[in-house]
């Protein structure tokens, strides 16, 4: 039999992701503990690469439908490796003073970053479940890459114990799921009689797997420790990629794998969203840590883009498809900050008049900051106001206005951080001017711009998010 | 004709159900530990026994060679390290003694609820038929995992990669004052720095 290479190329990101894996452990090997600013290049180049071959792939279905390449795959792929460049430019400063660089974190984001990949373009129970295996145990190592810390080794114990609690209460619906359809395959579990006491049970345990994934309210305990406990560098990792992923296996999972007993499901959702909104708000107001303020806002996001999924059909997704995407460009942009402060643990405090120890970069978490309040002409307002306007079409008035509520609440804790780089003076220890370096300077400038981009001049990407939703 | 090769199939099974269960009591009731690792091995091979009679070879095969081979050998050599005082072990046994009756009591009423149902006519599932393959069921298996699962096989096995390379990220150090081998030195190394001749006056007893 020829081989036609052609006949492959739906898998070309993932077959250049997997050959780019073992090459960048070999060149860690070579090169590694003496200029590891080169395996970051090679990295970096190698991540460019990668997304070259997901403009180049072709769509399609491989493996008997287990994989599948279609326009929401691409979307979040390039999304993913995107968000992986961007940590991995960021991470390195953090990283070297708390000891923990090393080629292994390159190599363990890329393999998360390779879950991403398969989650993305799951087509099977199987395959949705290897793929965020592979993204979640390579995520428990990162937390705990940080070895002679507590406060890591702490956080990675929590998410691992609770990460596994998900896994199991996903797989167990999942077995239920095929044990009942008898394929494993996300197409012909969809067509599962919804009555079934069964299809109930399924449906229930492997949400409760999607929400503990989300970090929605109540499965968010791990949340505000994993993004403290680590290296910000880490954290920076955790708070962008595996997001991609999770809205993956909202769509894979959710709405195509048990679209039959959406009625019942949905209901669930909206409880999580509001009351991961009214608690991330409440919550994060309290934060005296920049990483857990950060954490709490996330919980009270994801409320935000559940609400997305609960307004439903190719409207409702598409806006919590760009919710996503731009909540995760807002958070690598704030964890940048955070990380040029050159703190180890970086309390709010330590932001206090950071507009005269280095202007342009007040100005960019100021960009951020409004941003994820929700002010105009910002990325940020867009995202909002597309989740809110498909609420308000889709007859859920209250839970728009509810959101709204929380959207104001939460202003309060965004302008604290706004007040304290403006109108306070620095610490006395901290006087001294910030050098963030070339690459994260530009990383930052540029991640700031986008917030702008995006937000003036919007369409192309909502086109992007529409048409992963659009027929044909 | 079909009567009488069923017979022996019948006795073999029954033998070695029997002795599977002798090796099972055996197991909880052996006082040195090794002895009990050792039945539990015995279990293992004659459930894989028992396994080829259903003609499922792929299933006996994997059975001896992982938990035989693998994890036995493992908790064999647990049990031999380790000093443990049987007796002391022993003390929890009549205190434990209900629970492990609750579990046995339910053990059985789950057996014989498949029994039962079985008996009602409810068809519960279809019967392995293992002559649906004429390759056998090894060669079956190995034709669906690379064609049909060949995906999802490769990234358990980069979830495998994932694994090593976490499990020494997190357990490698690399201390100061740590007596590890120089290999570079080791070959570098010149007679000059090892041996000295020295020059001594001879010495004799006058």
């Amino acid at each position: 039999m020829v081989m036609d290479l052609t006949s492959w190329a739906p898998l070309y990101p993932e077959l250049a992701l997997a050959l780019l894996i073992p090459v960048l452990l070999l060149v860690d090997l070579a090169v590694g503990r003496k200029r590891p600013a080169v395996v970051q290049a090679a990295c970096l180049a190698g991540l460019v690469l990668v997304g070259w071959t997901c403009f180049a792939a072709a769509d399609g279905a491989m493996f008997y439908d287990a994989f599948v390449m279609d326009r929401l795959a691409r979307l979040l792929k390039i999304a993913g490796v995107l968000m992986s460049v961007v940590a991995f430019v960021y991470a390195p400063r953090d990283l070297r003073q708390a000891g923990a660089l090393r080629g292994e974190y390159y190599l363990l984001g890329l393999f998360a970053l390779l879950g991403v990949f398969v989650t993305a373009s799951a087509g099977s129970l199987l395959t949705l479940y290897l793929g965020l295996e592979l993204l979640a145990l390579a995520l428990y190592t990162l937390v705990a890459l940080q070895r002679d810390s507590a406060r890591a080794a702490e956080a990675a114990m929590k998410y691992f114990v609770l990460g596994a609690i998900g896994s199991g209460a996903m797989l167990y619906g999942m077995s239920l799921l095929y044990g009942l359809s008898g394929s494993l395959l996300l197409s012909e579990t969809a067509t599962l009689a919804p009555e079934s006491v069964g299809a109930y049970v399924a449906a229930a345990l492997v949400l409760t797997g999607v929400a503990f994934k989300l970090g929605a309210v109540p499965f968010h305990q791990w949340v505000a420790d994993a993004y403290d406990g680590p290296p910000l560098g880490v954290a920076v990792l955790l708070a962008t990629v595996p997001k991609l992923a999770s809205f993956a296996l909202i769509v894979r999972l959710l709405v195509d794998g048990i679209s039959a007993s959406q009625e019942q499901w949905n209901l669930l959702l909206i409880v999580m969203a509001v009351a991961s909104l009214s608690l991330g708000t409440i919550v994060a107001m309290a934060q005296t840590q920049a990483a857990r303020l950060l954490a709490w806002a996330a919980i009270a996001h994801v409320g935000f883009l559940l609400l997305g999924v609960v307004a439903g059909g190719g409207e409702g997704l598409s806006a919590a498809l760009f919710y996503t995407l731009v909540y995760v460009l807002m958070a690598a942009g704030a964890f940048g900050v955070v990380i040029a402060l050159e703190k180890q643990t970086a309390p709010l405090d330590s932001l206090r008049g950071l507009y005269r120890r280095h202007p342009g970069m007040a100005s960019i978490m100021l960009l951020i900051m409004l941003s994820m309040i929700g002010i105009p002409p910002l990325a940020g307002f867009l995202a909002k106001w597309q989740v809110l306007m498909v609420l308000v079409d889709q007859g859920f008035t209250a839970l728009a206005i509810v959101a709204v509520v929380f959207a104001v609440v939460g202003a309060y804790y965004y302008l604290r951080i706004i007040r304290l780089m403006f109108m306070e003076a620095p610490r006395e220890q901290e006087q001294e001017r910030l050098k963030p370096g070339w690459g994260a300077s530009v990383m930052l400038g540029a991640n700031g711009l986008a917030l702008v981009v995006i937000g003036v001049w919007p369409n192309p990407l909502l086109e992007w998010c529409r048409a992963a939703f659009g027929p044909g | 004709m079909q009567q009488i090769p069923e017979i022996f199939p019948l006795i073999l099974f029954y033998g070695w159900s029997g002795l599977l269960i002798a090796a099972a009591v055996g197991v909880i009731t052996a006082r040195n530990p090794v002895h009990s690792v050792l039945l539990l091995v015995l279990c293992f091979v004659i459930s894989a026994a028992i396994w080829l009679l259903l003609r499922a070879e792929f299933l006996a095969v994997a059975l001896v060679l992982v938990y035989v081979g693998a994890v036995m050998v493992l908790l064999l050599f647990v049990v031999m390290m380790l000093d443990i005082n049987v007796e002391r072990m022993r003390e929890g046994l009549t205190r434990y003694a209900p629970l492990g009756v609750l579990v046995g009591l339910l053990l059985a009423a789950q057996l014989s609820s498949v029994w039962w149902l079985r008996r009602s006519g409810l068809e519960i599932a279809a019967p392995a038929d293992s002559l649906a393959f004429e390759e056998g069921n090894t060669q079956a298996l190995g034709t669906l995992l690379y064609t049909e699962h060949l995906y999802a096989f490769e990234i358990a096995g980069y979830i495998l990669l994932l694994a090593i390379i976490g499990a020494i990220t997190l357990t490698l150090r690399r201390r100061k004052g740590l007596r590890v081998q120089q290999v570079s030195e080791q070959v570098a190394v010149r007679p000059e720095s090892r041996v000295r001749l020295v020059k001594m006056k001879t010495e004799r007893d006058e």
